[in-house]
């Protein structure tokens, strides 16, 4: 282990030590929930091992809150779009109804989609889930998005460039 | 889950095929036959040009292969579930013409405000005090004595106090029947019908109220009701046998409310020589699936009393009255189009 690699180990397990007990309880604060709050704490640990940016942290309260902050929001957006999808699940008959495994396998593959379709605008994303979930044409995507034919095209180019190799097969 | 969380976001990442790095422009390749392939307009020389472009190297063929295997995963997905979680995502930032299409798409399900269209996202319409599934009836007594009436697809938030009581139309449709209507008895709380476009405040009364896209309508069936848009426009008082369609800014005059209105409260739709996209739109609202009209036969016109509780039956009917055909692409995926 090099010396660099010494004080980065010794800076995280200084940062730790001086503020994980306070970050616990911010997160708790927070969200109400001490095993979430427990786990998102040593993500936030974790995120910024990761980052190797422990050492050169000048004011370590408010920069742990700003990565925490992020972990509870990605959080979130995981609970939302999984409440969402077995939501819309509930209400289909029972014939319809997917096994509880092609139910988990499918959570993951809406996690992936999800992250891989982010940071895309609006309308790219739209293209994409009515062309692959709904299977609507080109005319008729255009047509609900109020935009040429060559736009949605062109969306679509972008979506599937940024999403299908983003995905694990 | 430590991992997920702090994973690098995806779009910066290298395009990944087969567990291996792919080069980026053999990645903008593959997008863009994939895009081409997908449209349906496809030739046979596109098509040979395709193939030779796979078998030109082992990189393209393991970009293909790639994209086929994940095409594959998007099928594990029950397409309306996640479309509808995918598409919440967005929900947010997004607006009017967006919320139309949304509301265009899965048909009738969506035409009653219900699971994808509510104007408010989908997790509003989750956390409503009171739901129905598609399909579904559901009466409500309240605690004033007030009962209400969800129809398919539905979702209020009620709210009753010292000084108010007030039923927030989420999605869907609402039948209320004050308490005054059922047994005389006075309170002096006003009862109010809070919908995206404003307030309808029951003036001793039974009224059903619905939110569509953008507007709601009411068609009183007892005493009256006044109608408030929420951007303040001029109030509108509407009596028994009227029914009137509001937006934020305006409501539109009244016209002669009729057995349309009200029938889903005894479990049916009236079609009285109503347009075959309509009928289908409305029906759609009854199963939790994509009902699709083709435009080629949208304007066929049928009449009739049909009981909502079996809507496959209805569909298995339509080619005795109509020069329909009724497709299934899957159990939940219908399309009426021209009889061969």
């Amino acid at each position: 282990m090099g010396t660099t690699e010494l004080t980065l180990q010794q800076d995280i397990e200084a940062l730790y030590a001086d503020h994980h007990g306070w970050l616990q309880r911010w997160l708790q604060r927070r969200l109400g929930d001490s095993f979430l709050a427990a786990d998102l704490a040593q993500d936030t640990f974790v995120s910024v091992m990761r980052a190797n940016a422990a050492g050169g942290i000048r004011v370590p309260r408010p920069f742990l809150a700003t990565v925490a902050r992020r972990l509870v929001a990605h959080h979130r957006r995981r609970q939302l779009l999984e409440t969402s999808y077995l939501d819309m699940l509930a209400a289909l008959p029972e014939d319809c109804a997917p096994s509880p495994e092609a139910r988990l396998q499918a959570l993951e593959t809406l996690q992936q989609v999800d992250r891989a379709l982010d940071g895309l605008p609006p309308r790219v994303r739209e293209a994409f889930l009515l062309a692959h979930l709904a299977g609507l044409s080109y005319a008729e995507i255009a047509r609900r998005l109020g935009v040429s034919a060559s736009s949605v095209k062109q969306y679509l180019m972008r979506a599937n460039r940024q999403c299908l190799f983003a995905i694990l097969a | 889950m430590p991992a997920a969380a702090s994973r690098a976001p995806a779009p910066s990442s290298l395009p990944m095929a087969g567990g291996l790095p792919l080069d980026e422009s053999v990645a903008d390749q593959a997008a863009e036959w994939l895009t081409v392939l997908m449209s349906g307009e496809a030739s046979d020389a596109d098509r040979q040009r395709w193939q030779r472009w796979r078998a030109s190297h082992p990189d393209h063929e393991r970009a293909w292969q790639h994209i086929e295997a994940v095409a594959g995963r998007l099928k594990e997905l029950e397409p309306r579930a996640g479309y509808a979680a995918l598409a919440a995502r967005a929900a947010p930032r997004s607006h009017g013409r967006r919320k139309a299409a949304h509301l265009l798409l899965w048909g009738g399900l969506a035409a009653g405000g219900g699971l994808l269209a509510s104007r408010s996202p989908e997790w509003r319409r989750q956390m409503a005090d009171f739901r129905t599934g598609a399909g579904e009836r559901r009466r409500i007594a309240l605690e004033d004595g007030s009962v209400v009436t969800l129809n398919t697809a539905s979702a209020i938030d009620v709210r009753i106090d010292g000084r108010r009581r007030v039923v927030r139309l989420v999605a869907g449709e609402v039948f209320v029947a004050t308490r005054h209507a059922q047994d005389g008895s006075e309170d002096a709380r006003p009862f109010v019908v809070e919908t995206a476009e404003g307030r309808v405040r029951a003036l001793g009364t039974r009224f059903v109220v619905r939110q569509w896209d953008g507007r709601s309508t009411v068609a009183v069936l007892e005493s009256a009701v006044e109608i408030t848009p929420a951007a303040g426009g001029g109030r509108r008082i509407l009596r028994a046998g009227e029914r009137a369609s509001f937006d934020r800014t305006a409501a539109g005059p009244a016209s002669a409310a009729s057995e349309p209105d009200s029938a889903w409260i005894r479990g049916q739709i009236v079609a009285e020589d109503m347009p075959l996209a309509d009928f289908l739109a409305e029906l759609g609202r009854y199963r939790p699936g994509l009902v699709r009209c083709d435009p080629a036969v949208a304007g066929l016109r049928l009449s009739g009393v049909f009981p909502v509780d079996d809507t496959g039956r209805i569909l298995a009917s339509l080619p005795q009255v109509l020069p329909v055909r009724v497709r299934r692409r899957t159990r939940y995926w219908i399309t009426v189009e021209a009889a061969p």
